[in-house]
């Protein structure tokens, strides 16, 4: 078990190598010039160079990656924002761990509402429930993100007055944004939900179970449930990486002051060191959170784990599966 | 000495309602078994035999399979009749069943010994504690002959041979009054069969269970059964003690064909005799007598009239061969 944890640690290295390299090389590859982009259109093309000069821009490209990559894998230097000045995790400090609550209030949004339901609608085929959570989960699948969250704001913020639209000072207003994230991805997850427990459901083994006298519930949640937990986990932990996504859109319409709005600021601004940043703490994320998923798939399935057991533990034996 | 009643299926039906198609998989049949008695139940593949058993224990899919008609009485109760709690008592305790399929029959995320204590635990009467569920465990182990030890390893840990003994482990764990065992060997290669067979035989005595017997193996019917039912699309068409089958003179067509598809061991032959055409399609069943279309013998009243039944001793004939002679 260990060793398979560390060997999934370890992936996320060249993980990280790759993404650092790709995004690096899109920014350099893309149109804009940071030093004007800084000084304004009026400022004269002199001093638009010089500073140019001084981000290093004028050295090739290849040098530029050569010395970021340095910096980040030798000293863990990830430098300054060009447009602040300061370093590039001060920004990131404040807002991220706010992206960060709302993801994984989102994906404990998407878990509650997606599995029971899926649960619910798979054991009650073709019945009036099984009907409204499918009709539900096809309409959150095809709304857009934004487009729902204007919609909630105008419901409950504006028609019903019952809660707050803009930014994240009290409880109540993180219901509107965590339910706009929450609802399509909890659809996607009543859907895989709701299909894997169909086809368990119908497995030899849950007859077994019957056939033992397990009653009905036990049957579902112990028997069915269990083997149809696997392919949930991976798409919670793929939403999970989508809602971090997916939160520079809502943060937007909710104008919240998360890690979003600082992307696409810098993004337009072509303040490289600050998306490098950014998109580096998303990739780690995300990364830690698939190394969690491979590992609550090993916990699930013993065949995953027994690909892993301890060497010379009867190793023999050990069929991969 | 007869033994006392145990399963008693009076005229049962069994159907597959679609919305495309109703499929009638068992149409009136009857049967009983006595106490530490063993049937037989044969006939080729979509006879309806695991449909019988299904229904005994009402296990057919719920929203497909219907029992339109019949009552299946278990020590003097409906099963039929039963409800949730009575079921759930029912099943693994006093009837328990071993599936076809080892390699799937065993749920692969949960470890043997478990999925053991759980019938033992459903079906816990004496009040056992933990500790001594887990003895049971180990002694069920045992019994079926796989070492106590690996009672924490999971299926895919065993071959098939031995899930199958697991699951004959998990059947008779709760000392049933009645054991299923729908093809137990099929999916098993033949040395294993022999052993699961033997097993089956051995812990049949032991545990003085009756069995219900479901196979296409005539070989398997004459080493385990006392009597034996031929079922041919959803009906019982012969019925007897199994000397009654392989040795009386009178037979059903279908039998006498069944018999003839063994190759002999005296004789020589190229090629083996089957009975020529395929199974009637349960969704539409001719009229008369329902193996007419392929009979050898058959006579104008057999595509019209449903044959009587034919009786001699215990030895039960659905025939126009036999039901026209002797009225």
């Amino acid at each position: 078990m260990h060793r398979y944890i560390l060997k999934r640690l370890l992936l996320v290295v060249p993980t990280m190598l790759s993404v650092i390299i790709l995004v690096f090389t899109i920014m350099a590859v893309t149109p804009g010039d940071p030093g004007r982009m800084i000084l304004g259109s009026s400022a004269p093309q002199s001093a638009v160079d010089a500073l140019n000069r001084e981000f290093g821009l004028h050295e090739p490209f290849l040098t530029r990656l050569g010395k970021y990559l340095w910096n980040v894998l030798t000293r863990f230097d990830f430098g300054e924002s060009w447009r602040t000045r300061q370093s590039v995790f001060k920004e990131i400090k404040v807002r991220f761990p706010i992206t960060l609550r709302l993801s994984v209030l989102a994906i404990m949004g998407q878990v509650l509402i997606g599995i029971p339901l899926g649960i619910i609608a798979a054991v009650k085929q073709y019945s009036t429930t099984d009907f409204f959570a499918t009709v539900f989960a096809m309409m959150m699948g095809a709304v857009p993100g934004f487009w729902l969250g204007l919609m909630l704001m105008l419901l409950f913020g504006v028609k019903l007055a019952l809660l707050p639209t803009a930014g994240l000072s009290t409880a109540a207003h993180y219901v509107l944004p965590v339910l706009t994230m929450a609802l399509p991805g909890g659809s996607g997850l009543l859907k895989i939900t709701r299909s894997t427990m169909l086809d368990c459901i119908r497995q030899d083994y849950v007859r077994t179970a019957r056939a033992k006298g397990a009653a009905e519930k036990a049957v579902i949640l112990h028997h069915a449930l269990r083997n149809a937990l696997l392919p949930i986990v991976t798409v919670v932990g793929m939403n999970f990486a989508f809602s971090l996504g997916g939160s520079v859109v809502i943060e937007n319409v909710f104008s919240i002051p998360g890690i979003g709005a600082i992307l696409v600021d810098s993004i337009k601004k072509k303040d490289v060191p600050q998306v490098m940043a950014i998109v580096i703490i998303f990739s780690v994320t995300y990364c830690l959170v698939m190394v969690l998923v491979d590992i609550v798939y090993a916990l699930l399935d013993p065949r995953v784990k027994a690909q892993y057991a301890e060497a010379g533990k009867r190793k023999a034996k050990v069929k991969t599966a | 000495m007869v033994a006392k009643e145990l399963l008693r299926v009076e005229d049962l039906y069994v159907m597959y309602k679609t919305d495309m198609e109703e499929v009638h998989a068992v149409n009136g049949i009857s049967f009983t078994i006595r106490e530490q008695e063993t049937l037989g139940l044969v006939g080729e593949t979509g006879a309806g035999k695991t449909s019988t058993a299904l229904a005994i224990l009402r296990l057919l899919p719920d929203r497909t399979g219907r029992i339109p008609s019949g009552n299946i009485w278990f020590q003097g109760k409906n099963i039929l009749e039963m409800d949730h709690e009575e079921l759930r008592r029912l099943r693994g305790g006093d009837i328990a069943m071993i599936f076809q399929d080892p390699m799937t029959s065993l749920n692969p995320v949960i470890p043997v010994g478990q999925q053991i204590a759980e019938a033992l635990l459903l079906h816990n009467e004496e009040g056992l504690t933990r500790e001594q569920i887990e003895d049971r465990v180990d002694e069920t182990l045992e019994l079926v002959g796989i070492p106590s030890s690996r009672k924490n390893e999971y299926p895919h840990q065993f071959s098939g041979g031995m899930k199958q003994r697991v699951v004959i482990a998990i059947a008779l764990s709760c000392n049933p009054r009645l054991l299923i065992a729908d093809e137990p060997t099929t999916a098993l290669d033949v040395t294993i069969q022999a052993q699961v067979l033997a097993l089956i035989n051995e812990l049949k005595e032991k545990l003085k269970t009756a069995v219900l017997m479901i196979t296409h193996d005539l070989g398997i019917i004459a080493e385990t059964c006392d009597k034996v039912a031929v079922m041919y699309a959803g009906e019982i068409i012969e019925y007897g003690t199994v000397e009654d089958i392989f040795e009386a003179d009178k037979h059903h067509p279908y039998t006498v064909g069944l018999f003839g598809a063994i190759p002999k061991i005296h004789e020589e032959t190229d090629r083996l005799e089957q009975i020529e055409g395929l199974m009637p399609d349960p969704t539409d069943l001719p009229p008369g007598c329902k193996f007419h279309p392929r009979c050898k013998h058959c006579m104008p009243v057999c595509r019209e009239k449903e044959p009587p039944v034919f009786q001699e001793g215990d030895h039960l004939l659905k025939c126009h061969l036999f039901g026209n002679s002797s009225g």
